[in-house]
This record gives C-alpha cells, structure tokens and sequence, in this order.
C-alpha cells in the first residue's frame, strides 16, 4: 500500500516536471515581442542578430538585410488607420515570401557612386542602369536544402537619389507558394557579380536568426 | 662585500638592458608570411565554381554556333543540288542567301571568341579581387605585418617552409567564399 502511494507520488512529480520542462521550454523558444519600433528597427540593423550581412570586395560593399514580414507589413501601414484584422492580413501576405533589401555601394572610406564607376560616357550610364534593374535578377539566388531559387521580383530603388549607393529589393517565393519552407534551413544568398568584378559573394542566414525575429506589436 | 654588492649590481644592470635590448627588437620584428599564389587560386572554392560556370557558358555559345554551322553546311548541300538540277534562279537566290549567313556565322564566330576572352578575364579578376580581400583580412586575424605573394615569375626567391601560410589562407579563403 506504501509502495503503490510512492509509486503514485512519483509519477506525480515526474509529471509536473515535464510539465513544466515543456512550459520553460515553449516560453523560450517563443520570439520576443517588441512594440517600440525603433527598437525593433535597430535589432534588425545590429549584424550581431545575424539579420544582416556585410562584405568588401575591391572597394566594393555589400550589405544584405533580411526584411520580415512585421517590417514589411509596419512600413506598409505605418502612415495609415486600419484595424488589427488588416495588420495580420498583410502580415500574413508578406509572409508568402522572404524579402531581402541588397544594398551595393563604396566601400567605407571610399566615395564614388555606384552607378558611375568605371563609366566613361552617357552611353555607358544608360548600359549600368540597365543592367543594376534588369539583368540583376539573373545574378542573384538563394540555396536551401541544396535547391536553388531564384527571385520572383528584383526591384531597383533610390536610382534617382543623391546616395553612393543603390539599394536592390529581392523577393524570393518557394514552388509550393510559402516562405515558411525557406526559413527552416540556413540560407546562402548567392550574388554573383558582372558589373564590378568581385566575383560570387555568397552570405549564410542562419535558420534560428530567420525564425527568432521579434514580433512588432503596431 | 663592496666587490660583491658591484658584482651584483652590475648584473642587475646588465640584465636590465638585455631585457630591454630584447623587448626593442621583438617589437621591431615583423611577422611575414608568403603565399603561393598558383595554388591558391587552383585550390579556392570561387575559381572552382567560376571555372565550371564559364564551361558551362562556352557549352551553350559551341551548341549555338554548331546548329548555326550545320545549317550552313544545309544550305551548301542546297546549293549543291541547285547547280546539279540547273536551276540557275534558284541557285543565284542560294548563293546569296549562302554568302550572307555565312558572314553572320563568322560575325557570331567573331563575338564569341571576343566575349569568351572577356568572360574569362572578368572572371579571373573577381577570384583575384577576392583573394586579395581575404589574404588582407586572414593578415590582419592572424597578426601578420607582411604577407608576400610568390607568382610563377617567382617574386619571392626563397621562403621557410614556415612562413609558407598557403593552406591557412586556403581554409580561410574557402571558409569566407562560402559565407561564413
């Protein structure tokens, strides 16, 4: 009688313990919410978080930011009055892919701008500008699981502006139509460059970096 | 006793300054390293990929200017026949329809060759371009002053096999080529 109360009594325990392993465990695992955007913002540009990736090449830097689905979605509606039905709805449209934001430009210390090295006359510009908005997509890919993908969308930004430097916009959808496939592996982006000989720049995104962004609450 | 405090002092002295003598000259030294630049480039991931990439580009431009080539060789048959049947209209529409592929072909022939050169000096200069920016970095990890690169013109006469940090550079390079 003893021994079946000890017995029951050990179950017991054995029990809340895991109990309480799975709660501790789900808590941590959970990503962190953040209602400051600013904060958030800055824990998406800090390299440390392991969202963005840099390198020089022949005076030539390279600066790839993951851009999730809450970034895309607060600075969709961030000027605008919509209900929280709405937020998630574009939140859960972004989410169908993965966007990432290339930024090419001089390395530091270094100032010229991008669309003009090593361009002698207009003709030359007008062949520069066509190839950063158009042919950039075929250089560009993501490895996943050993399967290469290419970008649906390529988008060249700011080609007007008086920066150094010019942004390119990468989406990227898997074939069955989400990104969530994506994220559960590390990620090579690979851009392989033809404008200013820096050959293949490859940059790993780690699967836990991409899973534990925190949630913006807006 | 006076004798031995002097002895003792001037030890103390003379330790001194080799202590100091030996801080000053391990300042001074340099830490060098060479690289065989030939292996390096042979061996490193970027030249690799890059290498089968431009195989690959000059597989699709020799499919290309081969069906061009065999088309040629279709209308030189035409033309064959043309001249065997005497049908002189037809073979006159021939031949000049012949002769202005044909210079298209050599056009393309032409392009190819020059597009070829460039693929292939566009890519080497990435690889090198990349090299150069890990070797500088690898430098700077790894505390070296100098890093001398030895070509196959032989640049650097004789080097330790010590020095030699080839394969360090290799793994680094390789490693960064990758993205980590």
């Amino acid at each position: 009688m003893v021994i079946n109360k000890q017995m029951k009594f050990k179950v017991l325990n054995t029990k809340i313990f895991v109990i309480l392993a799975i709660s501790v465990f789900s808590f941590a695992c959970k990503p962190k919410e953040m209602e400051d955007s600013n904060m958030y913002m800055n824990f998406l540009a800090n390299p440390e978080n392991g969202l963005v990736k840099e390198k020089v090449v022949a005076g030539i830097h390279y600066k790839i930011k993951y851009l999730p689905a809450e970034y895309l979605a607060y600075n969709g509606l961030k000027d605008k009055a919509c209900n929280a039905n709405e937020k998630s709805e574009a939140i859960e449209s972004y989410d169908n892919s993965l966007t990432f934001l290339l930024n090419i430009g001089p390395a530091s210390g270094q100032v010229f701008d991008i669309t003009r090295l090593g361009v002698n006359n207009y003709e030359e510009f007008a062949e520069r500008i066509e190839l950063m908005a158009f042919e950039a997509q075929n250089w560009i890919s993501i490895t996943a699981n050993e399967k290469e993908f290419k970008p649906t969308i390529v988008r060249l930004e700011n080609l007007n502006a008086m920066e150094n430097s010019r942004n390119l916009i990468v989406v990227f959808n898997t074939d069955k139509g989400g990104a969530k496939d994506l994220r559960t592996t590390d990620l090579c982006f690979t851009y392989s460059d033809e404008m200013f000989n820096t050959g293949t720049n490859k940059f790993i995104f780690k699967s836990d970096d991409l899973e534990n962004v925190p949630v913006l609450k807006f | 006793m006076k004798n031995t405090g002097n002895m003792a002092l001037l030890v103390c002295v003379a330790l001194i300054a080799y202590l100091i003598i030996d801080k000053v000259k391990s300042a001074s030294a340099n830490k060098i390293g060479v690289v065989q630049m030939d292996k390096l480039v042979y061996d490193f991931k970027g030249m690799k990929e890059a290498t089968a990439k431009y195989s690959d580009k000059m597989k699709q431009w020799s499919g290309k200017s081969d069906s061009l080539e065999n088309c040629l060789k279709e209308m030189y048959n035409q033309i064959r026949l043309d001249s065997l049947n005497k049908n002189q209209g037809k073979l006159d529409g021939d031949i000049r329809a012949f002769t202005v592929f044909k210079r298209s072909y050599m056009e393309y022939l032409q392009n190819m060759e020059e597009n070829a050169a460039k693929q292939d000096k566009e890519m080497t200069l990435g690889v090198i371009n990349q090299l150069n920016e890990y070797i500088k970095e690898y430098a700077k990890n790894e505390g070296y002053d100098v890093i001398l690169c030895n070509t196959q013109q032989q640049s650097v006469g004789y080097a330790k096999d010590a020095i030699d940090v080839t394969n360090g550079v290799l793994e680094f390079a390789n490693n960064k080529y990758d993205g980590n």
